[in-house]
C-alpha cells in the first residue's frame, strides 16, 4: 500500500492526514507558539471570555485557555499512539497463533480475552488509575491492558476464514510446512484489517484518555490535558469557552484518524474498490 | 443437534470466564499498593491502630489475600457477593438499585444508533459515491469522533440551559416521585401505573443522554453496515438475483442486507455491552444514577467487594450477549453450521 494512493483515492484520508500534521507541528512547536506560560495564573483576570488577550479565554485560574490547549497535544497524542501501537503488536501476534493453531490452545485464548474484554475499558481503567495512583504512565498502562484482546479476536477471527480458503489449501497440497503457511499465507491476507483497526482505534484511544483524564485519572492535573481541561469547565457552566476549546481539540485529533482509517480501509481492500 | 451442543459447549465454558472474571478484578483490587483503608477511614482514625484493627477484622482484611479470595469465592457460589464498604449495604442490593437506570439507557441508546445507523449505512452502500453516501459516511465518522463527555456539556447548554427544550440532569424532576417499583425502568414503571406525566418528564429526562450515546453507536453501526453491505453488493449472487429481473428493493434488503448481516449483529452486541458499560462518563455528567456512577464510585474508594460486583455483573452481560451474537451467526450464515 501506498500512502499516496491513499490520499488520492479518498480526499477525507488526505484531510485526516493533514489535521494530524497540523497538531503534531503545532504540538512540538507550542513552546514557540504559545503566547503565555501554561503554569502563568493571573488571578485579576481569571474566567476571562475570548478576546484579543486570551483568545480562547482565560480559566478559573486565569490561565490562557488556549496556550493550554496547544500544550496538551503534547501529553495526548503520543499516548494515543503509544496504547494503539503495542496493543496492535501483542494482540495480533496471539490471535494469529491461536486462529491457526485451533484446538484447546484456541479455546484458551479466546476464554482470556473473554475475561479481559468483560472488562470494559474505562471500569478496568479506572480501578487499576485509582490503585496505582492517577499519572500519566498507568493511564496507558491500564488502556494497553484493556486493548490487546480487540486485535486478537480481529487477527484469529480473520486466520480462521482465510485458513480454510483454497489458496491455502493449494500450499498444503504442495507440501509447505505449516507454520511456513501461517507467515508466508495466511498472515499477509490478514494484515490488512489490523492497520485498518488500529489506525481507526488512534481517534478511540485519543478519546478513552481524554475520558480518563477527565475522571482525573490521567495525568497530574498541573500538565495541560484535553479532558482535564473540559472537566474544570463543567465546574463554570456560563464559562463555555473552558470546555468548548479542548473539546474541539479533541474531536479534531479523532476526526483526523477516523478520516485517515476510513481512507486507508478502502484503498486497502480491493474488494471495495471502484471499478 | 449440532446447535444444541455448540450451545452447551459454550454455556460451560462460561463458567470458567466468571471465575477469571472474579480472580482478575481481585488481584487488581487487592495486588495493589493501595489501601482500601486510606479512601474509606478518615484520617484520624487512620492514626487510631484500635480502629485500624476493628476496620480490618470487619471487611476481612486481616486474612491472607489467598483466604480472603477463597471466601469471596465460597459466599459467590451461596449468592452472595458480599458488603460494600462504601455503602455499608449488600452489593447485589446496590445493584439491585443501580441498575435499571443504566439498562433504561443503553436501551434507549441502543435503538437510537441502530436506526440511526444501520439506515445511514445502507443508504451509504447503496447510493455508493454519491452525496447521500459522503452525507453518512461523513456523520458517522463525525460521530465517532466525539468526546461522549464533550457532547454530553454541549447538548446540555444548548437544549437545557438555553432552550429550555428538555428536562436537565437526573431521571426525574426533584419535585416528582418515582413511580411504584416494578422493573425499576422509570417509563416502564409509569406506564404500569399509568402516571403519564411522570412518563413525559422521565422521557423528556432520556432524550439527551440517550442521544449523546446513540450518535457515538450510530457512527459504528453505520460504518459497519455500509462495508458489509458493500462487500456483499459486490458478490456474484447478487449479480445473478438483478440479471434475473429482481427489483432493486429486495435486492438490497433481502438478498444483500441478509448476508450482510453478521459483522452487523457482531457490532451491535458489542456496542450494546459496551454502551451498559461505557455509560461511566455520561452518567457523570447528566447525574444519572446508574451503574456507571456505582462503578466510578467503587474504584476511585477501591471497594473491591463493589468492584467485583459490578465487573461480575458486566461480564455478565457480556458473555450474554456474546452468546447470542455467536447463535445469530448460526442462523444467519449457514457455512458456520458445518464447521
Amino acid at each position: 500500500m501506498k500512502l499516496s494512493n491513499v490520499l488520492r483515492r479518498s480526499p477525507l484520508a488526505a484531510i485526516g492526514l493533514v489535521i494530524f500534521l497540523a497538531w503534531t507541528l503545532v504540538s512540538i512547536a507550542a513552546p514557540t507558539l504559545a503566547r503565555y506560560d501554561y503554569r502563568k495564573q493571573q488571578i485579576a483576570k481569571r474566567l476571562r471570555p475570548p478576546n484579543a488577550e486570551f483568545v480562547f479565554g482565560s480559566d478559573q485560574l486565569g490561565r490562557d485557555v488556549e496556550t493550554r490547549v496547544l500544550y496538551a497535544g503534547r501529553t495526548s497524542l503520543p499516548a494515543g499512539l503509544v496504547v494503539v501501537v503495542v496493543a496492535a503488536l501483542v494482540g495480533s501476534s496471539i490471535g494469529a497463533v491461536s486462529g491457526f493453531t485451533g484446538g484447546w490452545l484456541d479455546d484458551i485464548t479466546m476464554r482470556v480475552t473473554e475475561v479481559f474484554l468483560a472488562f470494559p475499558t474505562i471500569i478496568l481503567s479506572m480501578t487499576i488509575a485509582s490503585a496505582l495512583g492517577p499519572s500519566l504512565i498507568n493511564a496507558i498502562v491500564a488502556m494497553v491492558v484493556v486493548w490487546w484482546p480487540n486485535y486478537t479476536r480481529l487477527v484469529r477471527a480473520q486466520v480462521m476464514q482465510v485458513k480454510s480458503r483454497e489458496f491455502v489449501e493449494a500450499a498444503r497440497a504442495l507440501g509447505v510446512a505449516e507454520p511456513r503457511i501461517l507467515v508466508r499465507t495466511v498472515i499477509p491476507n490478514c494484515i490488512a484489517p489490523v492497520i485498518v483497526l488500529a489506525t481507526a482505534d488512534l481517534g478511540t484511544a485519543i478519546l478513552v484518555f481524554a475520558g480518563l483524564s477527565f475522571l482525573g485519572l490521567g495525568p497530574d492535573p498541573s500538565v495541560p490535558e484535553w479532558g482535564r481541561m473540559i472537566a474544570d469547565g463543567i465546574q463554570f457552566f456560563d464559562q463555555w469557552w473552558m470546555a468548548l476549546f479542548p473539546g474541539l481539540a479533541i474531536f479534531t485529533v479523532a476526526m483526523a484518524f477516523n478520516f485517515l482509517g476510513d481512507g486507508v480501509r478502502d484503498a486497502l481492500d480491493p474488494r471495495l474498490r471502484q471499478n | 443437534m449440532h446447535l444444541l451442543r455448540f450451545f452447551a459447549r459454550r454455556v460451560l465454558l462460561t463458567i470458567p470466564i466468571l471465575f477469571g472474571i472474579t480472580l482478575l478484578s481481585f488481584i487488581i483490587a487487592r495486588a495493589v499498593p493501595s489501601d482500601p483503608l486510606v479512601a474509606n477511614l478518615g484520617q484520624r482514625a487512620m492514626s487510631d491502630p484500635k480502629v485500624v484493627a476493628a476496620f480490618r477484622a470487619e471487611w476481612g482484611l486481616d486474612k491472607p489475600p489467598h483466604e480472603q479470595y477463597l471466601t469471596y469465592v465460597a459466599n459467590l457460589l451461596r449468592g452472595d457477593l458480599g458488603m460494600s464498604i462504601h455503602s455499608r449495604r449488600p452489593v447485589i442490593e446496590d445493584l439491585k438499585a443501580f441498575l435499571p437506570a443504566t439498562i433504561e439507557l443503553a436501551a434507549s441508546a441502543i435503538v437510537v444508533g441502530i436506526v440511526m445507523g444501520v439506515t445511514l449505512g445502507v443508504l451509504s452502500a447503496v447510493y455508493r459515491n454519491r452525496w447521500i453516501d459522503s452525507l453518512a459516511r461523513f456523520i458517522s465518522l463525525i460521530g465517532v469522533s466525539l468526546p461522549v463527555f464533550w457532547l454530553a456539556l454541549i447538548f446540555l447548554f444548548i437544549f437545557y440551559v438555553r432552550l429550555r427544550l428538555v428536562a436537565g440532569p437526573g431521571r426525574l424532576d426533584p419535585s416528582l416521585i418515582a413511580p411504584p417499583h416494578v422493573t425499576g425502568l422509570f417509563t416502564i414503571d409509569a406506564i404500569l401505573s399509568g402516571q403519564w406525566n411522570i412518563l413525559s418528564n422521565a422521557l423528556s429526562h432520556l432524550v439527551l443522554p440517550s442521544l449523546t450515546l446513540g450518535i457515538f453507536t450510530a457512527g459504528l453501526i453505520t460504518r459497519v453496515t455500509r462495508s458489509a453491505m458493500l462487500e456483499v453488493l459486490g458478490l456474484d449472487y447478487i449479480r445473478t438475483a438483478r440479471a434475473k429481473g429482481l427489483h432493486e428493493r429486495l435486492v438490497v434488503l433481502k438478498h444483500a442486507l441478509r448476508n450482510a448481516l453478521v459483522p452487523v449483529v457482531t457490532v451491535i452486541g458489542f456496542s450494546f455491552a459496551n454502551l451498559l458499560a461505557g455509560t461511566v462518563l455520561t452518567e457523570k455528567i447528566y447525574a444519572w444514577q446508574g451503574i456507571g456512577s456505582y462503578a466510578f464510585q467503587a474504584s476511585t474508594t477501591l471497594d473491591f467487594q463493589a468492584i467485583m460486583g459490578v465487573s461480575l455483573l458486566i461480564a455478565l452481560i457480556f458473555i450474554i450477549t456474546n452468546l447470542v451474537v455467536d447463535l445469530m451467526y448460526f442462523v444467519l450464515d449457514p457455512r458456520m453450521r458445518q464447521t
